[in-house]
């Protein structure tokens, strides 16, 4: 898979519709820069139409980059919900196999598919758990993972409770990630009066130039 | 909900006052008050019934998991146990659990996450179905999911108290962003009859206000996405 079309799956978009609208985006401006300056003879006249399609650009990889990022968060905490299921199975003496296998029926289609991948390996367990694991960007989920493996592995009392143990240090870190970006959401939100205030200060002082240049040439 | 439609009749009004004295003009006035009130009635207002919705749907079901395993745990049987989950729950629940009184108690449960629809309630399924087919001490298997929804109640009840803390900073911000826009108007008193016919200046009070709408739907945005339901 190519770098720019692995960009968006991991952001969660179709690269097509995406790669199509940017390019409808682009060519609108660039023909209302064409426009402009057929109708003006001014090379002035085409500096807006460039200056939106250079923001706009800048903002769709800016947007690109953040659902990926916050897709890769999300992942994290689609796993931790998840994995409620396998804790409760586990804790009620079931199986580990039995228990994972019963994860598909709770698990989104990106999970099931990754689940999928982990009931299928051929490799041994340790490196398949390993390997899943290694999907998400999470150090705490492949504590998890180890331990589930050591607790297939004895089947002991002591097992399950470390299992246990990683897998509460892992909803823990989760809760607190999850109550931290909702504070920075309303933090974001806030300053969009900070801009409001911007844009208002800019209408007044652009009127003002215009005002005091036609005064000044009469 | 009354006290709701008095704070959109309220904001928007403000919002159109300022925009009069702000643009001398009365159809851009009108039209940011029509604006402002199709906002409030038409998207806050259906937002605002679907989180209280919500809002009761979660209480019924973290009061329902409490109370039904509580209930087992003290007889050791499943109709107990769904007996006095019915206790403190909402009418509009007892009148759907009325609907599946010829169902076996756990076909009964099964039926309830089209209600709840809550991935919360299909843990606690899980953890009901394996205690009894186990033989084990509900209480004992139910300990993280009572955790865990003693977790969540915390959890609601602090994003409200967060968001309305949130919504009052917000408030305050944009009161003070209206106040520069008054202090402006004020300070430019001697040529705002010559600036208000300038185009530039309706376009970009227009941006402005079109940017305050922006961001009260953001916040329901926001707001929207931070509530916490599992």
């Amino acid at each position: 898979m190519s770098k720019l079309k692995k960009l968006f799956v991991d952001a969660g978009l179709n690269i097509y519709v995406e790669l199509i609208v940017i390019a409808v985006i682009n060519l609108v401006l660039l023909a209302s820069a064409v426009v402009s300056y057929f109708f003006t003879k001014k090379i002035i006249f085409i500096a807006p139409s460039l200056f939106l399609l250079l923001l706009i650009d800048l903002a769709d990889l800016w947007r690109i980059n953040y659902l990926k990022r916050i897709g890769q968060v999300s992942l994290v905490h689609e796993v931790t919900l998840l994995f409620r299921y396998l804790y409760v199975d586990l804790n009620n003496d079931i199986a580990v196999n039995k228990a994972l296998e019963e994860l598909k029926t709770y698990a989104s289609l990106r999970l099931n598919t990754l689940l999928c991948n982990l009931l299928e390996s051929k490799d041994d367990p340790l490196t398949s758990y390993l390997a899943f694991a290694h999907q998400f960007p999470s150090v705490l989920l492949e504590e998890v993972m180890m331990r589930l493996y050591q607790y297939q592995n004895k089947n002991s009392k002591a097992g399950l409770l470390a299992f246990n143990e990683a897998y509460l240090k892992l909803k823990h870190d989760d809760d607190q990630n999850s109550h931290e970006s909702r504070k920075t959401r309303f933090e974001f939100v806030k300053s969009t009066a900070l801009v409001g205030v911007a844009i208002i200060v800019i209408v007044v002082i652009v009127v003002v130039v215009i005002l005091v240049g036609e005064f000044l040439h009469g | 909900m009354l006290k709701n439609y008095f704070i959109y009749l309220l904001v928007s009004g403000l919002v159109a006052g300022s925009s009069y004295l702000m643009s001398n003009n009365l159809i851009f006035t009108l039209v940011t008050l029509a604006l402002f009130l199709l906002y409030f009635f038409l998207y806050a207002r259906y937002y605002q019934a679907k989180h209280i919705k919500q809002n009761k749907a979660n209480h019924d079901l973290s009061t329902f998991i409490h109370d039904f395993i509580y209930g087992y745990a003290k007889n050791n049987s499943l109709k107990e146990g769904l007996n006095e989950a019915t206790v403190n729950v909402s009418y509009t629940l007892v009148e759907h659990l009325k609907l599946l009184e010829e169902y076996p108690i756990l076909d009964r449960l099964e039926q309830l996450s089209g209600y709840f629809n809550s991935p919360f309630y299909l843990l606690f399924l899980d953890t009901v179905r394996g205690a009894h087919e186990s033989g084990n001490d509900i209480l004992k298997s139910g300990t993280f999911l009572l955790e865990e929804n003693d977790r969540l109640i915390h959890e609601r009840k602090n994003s409200d108290r967060h968001t309305l803390k949130a919504l009052g900073e917000f408030a305050l911000l944009w009161l003070i962003a209206f106040l520069v826009l008054i202090i402006l108007r004020f300070a430019i008193t001697n040529q705002f009859t010559y600036i208000s016919t300038s185009w530039i200046y309706l376009v970009g009070l227009g941006i402005f206000y079109a940017f305050f709408m922006f961001s009260l739907y953001l916040f329901t945005y926001v707001n929207k996405r931070s509530y916490v339901n599992e």
